[in-house]
Parts: structure tokens; C-alpha cells; sequence
């Protein structure tokens, strides 16, 4: 510290000595400085270094905050403080630090989104009320109108990478093929005459020509499909009510839950349940009671189980009930 | 994948394909020009590129086999160069993210944990992936959940929404904050027997 000793004789400034404050005990006032700044919970100490150039002392810290709204605006200020602090219990030039936020504390269970709902029966749908918000006022309010959903593309990131290898890894046997050609040697295992070769030799009246060219056009639609078609078939977009958000509903997870669905309905013993982009289709089979009334329940359940899909465009239901063999022979005797 | 990445991927991918395409008509529409026996035979107006003898003796030329080799070339460094890319671009997901102004940087994983520890605990989710990508100008979250049997897929998108989402945009306002919702559902075996 830079406390002037009581000096009853006047010296020479040359002959007073200096005061000088090592790096760890800069480092430990930063990291005391961060931590008082939290409340007491989160206060673990976080890790400090310091690299000091002359009279100035820069300071890196690796911290732990907690997880709430408005790191940046929290970050920033708990900086302000520890060049202020240190700056000051040092006597040193000290800029705010570099601060690297390892961990956040406390991410327990998020405010709002407590309501779950669950399916308790065949066709009774507790209603689900949006959770009270709290906190997240800067999140904006949520839109009233739900956003309308656009299906997301597909990046086509698996059709790149297997253009990309096996293109690549083939031009690099043909060159490896040609280079070798040309200066005299020929790769093990090589076809004679080489590739190249026979594509120059080869003339356009060869049937092998038609082959190939049948071969690139199909190989060219494809790529076209893959380039232009939004992919990702296998997903429906969801209804969204914040900006900034996309979500999909895999049509599997659709199919599944209408399978249970209907195998929740008395009377059900087997479904089958295909569920395409338009339409969701519900073959199920009744083992008991009349059916009729087994039929209008399947019905029922399943269409309500379409409507809480949270689904944009719900699949149409189409439902068809048979009665179970061994029940059709009863009725018939 | 960025907005950016998807476009670049399809675009290479429509070029090839327009290359490709083009090749094989020319290939089909040749051989069908001069082929010698019977059958559907097309007739090309003039300036149709065809080589200029009919053997197609391209080899002969000199110039065939160093251009070949110089366009493979090429071809196997412009495929390296992309597998680089996106290998570089898998990587990136670990970068930190920065908060605010400079001197701040938060890790990447860090929020990921935070996210992913509330987002498997909301009522109805079985499992939940989650993958962060910085793009230009926002975050990108991507969340993958497993729902669990039962569960009603618009709730659980209400919960995550007003849940961990938006606690998630709270917290790295002003970064603006985009998500990538999948809910999906795992197999499992039928729960009655016949």
C-alpha cells in the first residue's frame, strides 16, 4: 500500500525507498473487489491474473455470475468497480479487466413454464393457461397474434458433405491416375487403359456415352431437388408466439401421440397410426363395445388430439375402425 | 446451419447440379446425333458443340490430358479447401460469446448448461439437447426435446418459451437471441398388450 510513513526528518527523495505491491496481491484485491460486489451466494472467488506494464496493471478474471437478466449490464458494472477498487487500494493505473464468464449460477428452474399440461384420459384436455411472467420484462411482451410459421430449409449439410468427399476423393484418384500415367508409372491396382484415357478414346456413337449421360442427368436432378426443395419432410412447423423463434413438430412424435390416443379409448385393442403431411391416418382395431359408439369416440379423441398439437396446419384425420377377428366371427354366428 | 450457410451449401449444390445436367444432355443428345443404328436420332442445329471427329479423339489432342489434370487439380484443392471450411465452422460452436462491449465474453458452454439444465426439467420433457451457433448480429439457440409419453407437444413449446427462452434472451439482451425449436418423440414399445 502507498501510505507515506510518518517521516519526522525530511529526507532526499532518492534515499526514501519505494512501496512496491506484488502481482498476487493485485490479483487477490480484484478478485475480493468482484466478490463483494455479489450477493453472498454467489459470491465464490473467481480466479485472477495480472500483467503489469510499468505502472499500469491489467487484469483478467474468470468468474462465475449468476444467471439472470442482463449479464452484459451486471459484467460491466462489477468491471467498473474492481479498476475503481483496485485502482485505489494499489495506488496503480488499473483498466477495467477482461472478464470471462466460466459458469453461470443458479440456473434452477426458469421463471414461468410450471403449467405442464398432461393428457389425463381419452379426450378430457386439461386447458393450459399461459404461465404467469415474471422478471423477463425485457424480453419484450409476447405477441398477441401468433407468428406465422415458416418451415425451416434444410442446410442440405449431409447431401454437402457426401458430394464434397466423393467428389473430392474421386478427382484425386483421377489425377493421382493421370500424373502417374504421364510420368511412366502406373498406381497398383489401376484398370489399363485408365479412366482418363478411355474418356478421351471413347467416342459419342459408344453406347457407354448414352449410360453416362443418362447417369449425369439423374445425378443433376438430384442435386437440383436437394438445391431447391426445402427438405426436412419430416417435421411440421409449430405455432410460435415470440419473434425470433422457429419450432417443429416431428411428424413421428404426431404419430406416436396419436397412437396413444387412440389405444386410450375403451374398446381399442390395436392402432396403426400414419401420419403424413396433410393427412394423419388412424386404423384401429375394436376388441369390445358397440362400434359405433367406439368409432365416434375414436373420432373425437383424435381430432382433439390434432387441435393441441401446437401445429400451424394440423394433418386432416381420417380414422378407421374395424372390429377385431375374432369379434366379427361372434357376431356373425 | 446459419441463413448464410444454407445458402452457400445450395448454391454449390445447384451449380454441380446445373454442371451435371448439362453434361449429360450434351452426352445424351451427341450420342443420339450420331449414333449409327436404328432408332430415335436428333439433329442439332449448327453450332452444337460436338468434337470435331467423329472417333472423338480427344486423346490425340495435346492439350487434353494437361488441362484434364490442371481441372482436377483444382477440383480436389476447391473440395479440400471446402471440407476445411466446414470442419472450421463445426468448431466454432465452442467459441465464447461476447457480452455487451469488449472485455466481456461469456463461454459458450457455460450457457448451454444453463439452458439445457432448465429446459430438461420443464413437465413433459423426457430429454434436451441444446446447440449454440453464433451468427451475424444474434445468438442462435438450437433446442432439441424429447418429449415424454403423454405430454402435450403446444404446452411444452408454451413452458419453453416463456421459460428458459426467454430467460435466456433476458439474460444476453442486447445480443438478440434465436431459436431453433425440434420436438420430437422416442420409440418405445407398445404400453398395452394384445
Amino acid at each position: 500500500m502507498t501510505t507515506t510513513p510518518p517521516a519526522p526528518a525530511r529526507l532526499p527523495a532518492a534515499e526514501r525507498g519505494s512501496t512496491t505491491v506484488t502481482d498476487r496481491a493485485v490479483s487477490r484485491i480484484a478478485a475480493r473487489a468482484w466478490a463483494e460486489e455479489l450477493p453472498r451466494g454467489d459470491a465464490a472467488l473467481p480466479s485472477a491474473t495480472v500483467v503489469r506494464t510499468g505502472r499500469t496493471a491489467s487484469v483478467t478474471l474468470g468468474v462465475t455470475l449468476p444467471y439472470a437478466a442482463d449479464l452484459a449490464g451486471t459484467a460491466e458494472r462489477l468491471r467498473q468497480h474492481v479498476a475503481r477498487t483496485t485502482a485505489a487500494l494499489t495506488g496503480l493505473t488499473v483498466p477495467p479487466p477482461e472478464v470471462r464468464v466460466r459458469a453461470l449460477a443458479g440456473s434452477g428452474p426458469a421463471t414461468g413454464g410450471r403449467l405442464g399440461r398432461t393428457r389425463t384420459g381419452a379426450g378430457t384436455h386439461a386447458c393450459a393457461t399461459d404461465a404467469p411472467r415474471t422478471a423477463d420484462a425485457s424480453a419484450g411482451p409476447p405477441e398477441p397474434a401468433p407468428a406465422p410459421a415458416r418451415r425451416p430449409w434444410s442446410p442440405r449439410l449431409g447431401t454437402a458433405l457426401l458430394v464434397l468427399g466423393v467428389g473430392t476423393a474421386a478427382c484425386a484418384y483421377l489425377l493421382a491416375e493421370g500424373v502417374a500415367r504421364r510420368t511412366g508409372h502406373v498406381l497398383p491396382g489401376a484398370p489399363r487403359p485408365d479412366v482418363l484415357h478411355r474418356v478421351a478414346t471413347t467416342s459419342l456413337a459408344d453406347p457407354t456415352t448414352l449410360v453416362a449421360g443418362i447417369a449425369a442427368v439423374v445425378l443433376g436432378l438430384w442435386l437440383l431437388g436437394a438445391a431447391v426443395l426445402p427438405g426436412r419432410r419430416d417435421r411440421l412447423p409449430m405455432t410460435v408466439r415470440t419473434t425470433g423463434t422457429r419450432a417443429t413438430l416431428d411428424r413421428s412424435a404426431i404419430a406416436l401421440l396419436l397412437r396413444d390416443e387412440a389405444l386410450a379409448v375403451p374398446g381399442v385393442t390395436s392402432a396403426r397410426v400414419r401420419v403424413g403431411r396433410r393427412r394423419a391416418t388412424v386404423r384401429a382395431l375394436a376388441g369390445y363395445g358397440e362400434l359405433d359408439a367406439v368409432q365416434h369416440q375414436l373420432t373425437a379423441s383424435t381430432g382433439s388430439a390434432l387441435e393441441t398439437l401446437g401445429v400451424t396446419r394440423p394433418p386432416r384425420p381420417r380414422v378407421r375402425l374395424r372390429a377385431a377377428p375374432h369379434r366379427s366371427e361372434e357376431a356373425g354366428a | 446451419m446459419t441463413p448464410v450457410a444454407t445458402f452457400l451449401t445450395r448454391a454449390a449444390l445447384l451449380l454441380l447440379s446445373l454442371g451435371s445436367l448439362a453434361a449429360g444432355l450434351w452426352l445424351v443428345l451427341g450420342h443420339l446425333a450420331v449414333r449409327p443404328v436404328n432408332g430415335p436420332h436428333v439433329h442439332l442445329p449448327s453450332w452444337w458443340p460436338l468434337p470435331r471427329t467423329e472417333a472423338g479423339a480427344a486423346g490425340a489432342h495435346g492439350w487434353w490430358a494437361p488441362s484434364v489434370l490442371t481441372a482436377l487439380s483444382i477440383a480436389v484443392l476447391l473440395g479440400m479447401a471446402g471440407l476445411c471450411a466446414l470442419s472450421v465452422r463445426a468448431s466454432r460452436t465452442h467459441a465464447p460469446l461476447p457480452l455487451g462491449g469488449a472485455g466481456v465474453s461469456l463461454r459458450s458452454h457455460a450457457l448451454k448448461d444453463a439452458l439445457a439444465s432448465q429446459t430438461s426439467v420443464l413437465p413433459g420433457v423426457r430429454a434436451a439437447r441444446i446447440a449454440l451457433r453464433p451468427v451475424r448480429g444474434a445468438q442462435l439457440v438450437r433446442v432439441t426435446l424429447w418429449l415424454e409419453q403423454g405430454s402435450a407437444p403446444e404446452g411444452v413449446l408454451r413452458n419453453l418459451e416463456t421459460g428458459p427462452l426467454a430467460m435466456a434472451r433476458a439474460a444476453l439482451a442486447p445480443l438478440p437471441v434465436r431459436a431453433e425449436v425440434r420436438l420430437r418423440a422416442r420409440r418405445r414399445r407398445s404400453r398395452r398388450t394384445r
